[in-house]
């Protein structure tokens, strides 16, 4: 199998080559580190990568298994990490020019999980400034491009993330959520993306952008090895306040259980309004499919949509605004104009805003759980209303205005499930007339990760959209 | 326009910020939609609804 082969494997196909010895880690680490450097200057997915590190890494997991001994359910398997958590020893820039030289002194929690379950960790992925947009769009690192097209965004924030893993220079990835930082990129990349419930994974050395918002999760090529991943993200960690202590099923054994009898949800208004008409016609021709593979669908209320954007904005501005303050004040012209502007929008949002919307966000969470998920299992939507915009369009600026509104648009369908906090996944589900791809959302209940799975895995073996690669990692 | 780049700079000096005058008014302009969000959740019916945040008293050892 040549290098190109090899890093194109899905993380459970390299695992179980790597359990048979038929594939070593330095083999596949091998393999990742020359798609890196073959594609890098054409996709910039990186901000940081740790060659030596993961060859050494490798080497020791290799020998490991030469010994019998396996870590864990990664063992050996490269992965690369958004460069907003820290991992001991690496730098973590945020991809702010504020944090350039900040080099992390412990793991986080989810680094940890990882190395501890044997992944090796092949470096730092690019991101929209401290998190804080969604296009991408980074002017202190370059913006990562789109591997179906260079000349576009990735989406964001975790936009190394999509392009690296769509790309194959990384079995899988970590990205965070606050608006649709994890499902936006991946819709735009075509490829798997999961924000599980709000508490699921620990938040612990990874910087915030909004703490109430704010989620960690996998990026993949496959609905599976999400499942994998996030069966090694997921559990209690009494560092992070907001992480809960609930039990972790085995996401991987229920992803067979397929969609008939599953309630699929179709919302009446709001999630297909504004649509692009060829991203409609892609989801809603997923919808008929699981309609066809036994799922039961219907229309569902969505209740207190038209107030759930405003109350998410005033929770996540003015909390990243308490984030940054200080750098704001210090060290304000080191911002990119376009995050600045948002931070600075910050204060605009008076206390008695911030709570109202903490206590809309309360109620929301009880009627949807009394109005939409009592009737449904899960709902299903477009992850975004369009398919990847060219990287010009998606530069904004405060005087310009363009680019807040192409994120304003990127992440219409996304934040209400931050807001709630609900499991929610993106799926590709075929491409546009000029070849970029369409992302199906799932969403279910909380906690209920298990049928967010089952219902993308199944959706996936029926079609072959996540087969599809990149004519850029194919060249 | 006049009396909206003074709300924004008194805000902003309220939230502990320094905006330079070059971006006041952009900044001006992004008061309307943070009005249109303020009258949209003055208007919600939220009853006795309680913030879905809230504090955690710190766990201690029992006597």
């Amino acid at each position: 199998m040549n290098a190109h082969a090899t890093a194109a494997l899905s993380l459970a196909e390299a695992g179980r080559l790597v359990r048979d010895r038929k594939l070593s880690p330095v083999e596949i680490t091998d393999a990742c580190l020359a798609e890196i450097d073959r594609l890098e200057p054409r996709l910039n997915a990186f901000i940081t990568v740790t060659a030596d590190e993961a060859r050494q890494t490798a080497k020791e997991r290799s020998e490991e298994i030469a010994a019998g001994k396996l870590l864990g359910p990664l063992h050996g398997l490269p992965v690369a990490i958004k460069d907003l958590f820290d991992v001991r020893g690496v730098r973590m820039t945020a991809g702010s020019r504020i944090l350039a030289e900040n080099v992390a002194t412990e793991d986080s929690e989810t680094a940890a999980r990882l190395k501890a379950a044997g992944a090796v960790v092949l470096g730092k992925l690019n991101l929209h400034e401290f998190a804080f947009g969604a296009t991408g769009v980074n002017p202190h690192y370059s913006p990562a491009r789109n591997p179906w097209d260079p000349k576009r965004i990735t989406g964001g924030s975790s936009s190394g993330s999509g392009a690296a893993v769509a790309a194959g220079e990384c079995l899988g990835a970590l990205g965070t959520d606050t608006g649709g930082s994890i499902r936006i990129p991946a819709s735009l990349c075509g490829i798997v993306g999961l924000k599980p419930t709000y508490g699921r994974v620990s938040k612990r050395g990874v910087l915030p952008l909004s703490w109430a918002l704010d989620h960690i999760g996998p990026m993949t090529r496959t609905v599976e090895d999400a499942a994998l991943l996030l069966r090694v993200l997921a559990g209690h960690d009494p560092g992070d306040p907001s992480c809960a202590d609930q039990p972790i099923p085995d996401y991987t054994r229920s992803l067979q259980g397929g969609v008939r009898g599953l309630r699929i949800g179709l919302p009446h208004r709001f999630f297909f309004e504004n649509v692009d008409p060829e991203v409609e016609g892609a989801v809603r021709s997923a919808i008929t499919l699981l309609s066809e593979m036994g799922a039961t669908v219907s229309e569902v209320d969505v209740p207190l949509i038209d107030e759930i954007p405003g109350a998410l904005t005033a929770i996540m501005l003015p909390e990243a605004l308490a984030v940054h303050q200080r750098w704001l004040n210090e060290r304000p012209d080191d911002y990119g104009d376009d995050v600045r502007y948002r931070l600075e929008l910050g204060s605009t949002y008076l206390g008695v805003h911030y709570v109202q919307a903490q206590r809309l966000r309360e109620r929301a969470v009880r009627v949807w759980r009394e109005q939409v998920f009592s009737q449904v299992d899960l709902i299903a939507t477009p992850t975004t209303p369009i398919t990847a915009p060219l990287i010009e369009e998606a530069i904004g600026s405060a005087s310009s205005g363009a680019g807040l509104q192409v994120t304003f648009g990127l992440i219409r369908f996304t934040n209400p499930l931050n807001f709630l906090g609900v499991p929610a996944i993106s799926v590709p589900c075929g491409f546009s007339g000029d070849g970029l791809p369409i992302g199906l959302q799932l969403a279910s209940c909380w906690w209920d990760e298990e049928t967010v799975l089952r219902a993308a895995h199944a959706y996936e073996r029926a079609t072959d959209w996540h087969k599809r690669r990149p004519p850029l990692a194919m060249s | 326009m006049t009396h909206q780049l003074e709300e924004a700079r008194t805000l902003a000096a309220l939230a502990g910020i320094r905006v330079p005058p070059e971006r006041k008014a952009a900044l001006a302009a992004g008061l309307a939609g943070t009005k249109r969000i303020a009258e949209s959740l003055a208007k919600a019916d939220l009853g006795w609804t309680e913030p879905a945040a809230q504090f955690r008293a710190p766990k201690i050892a029992g006597p």
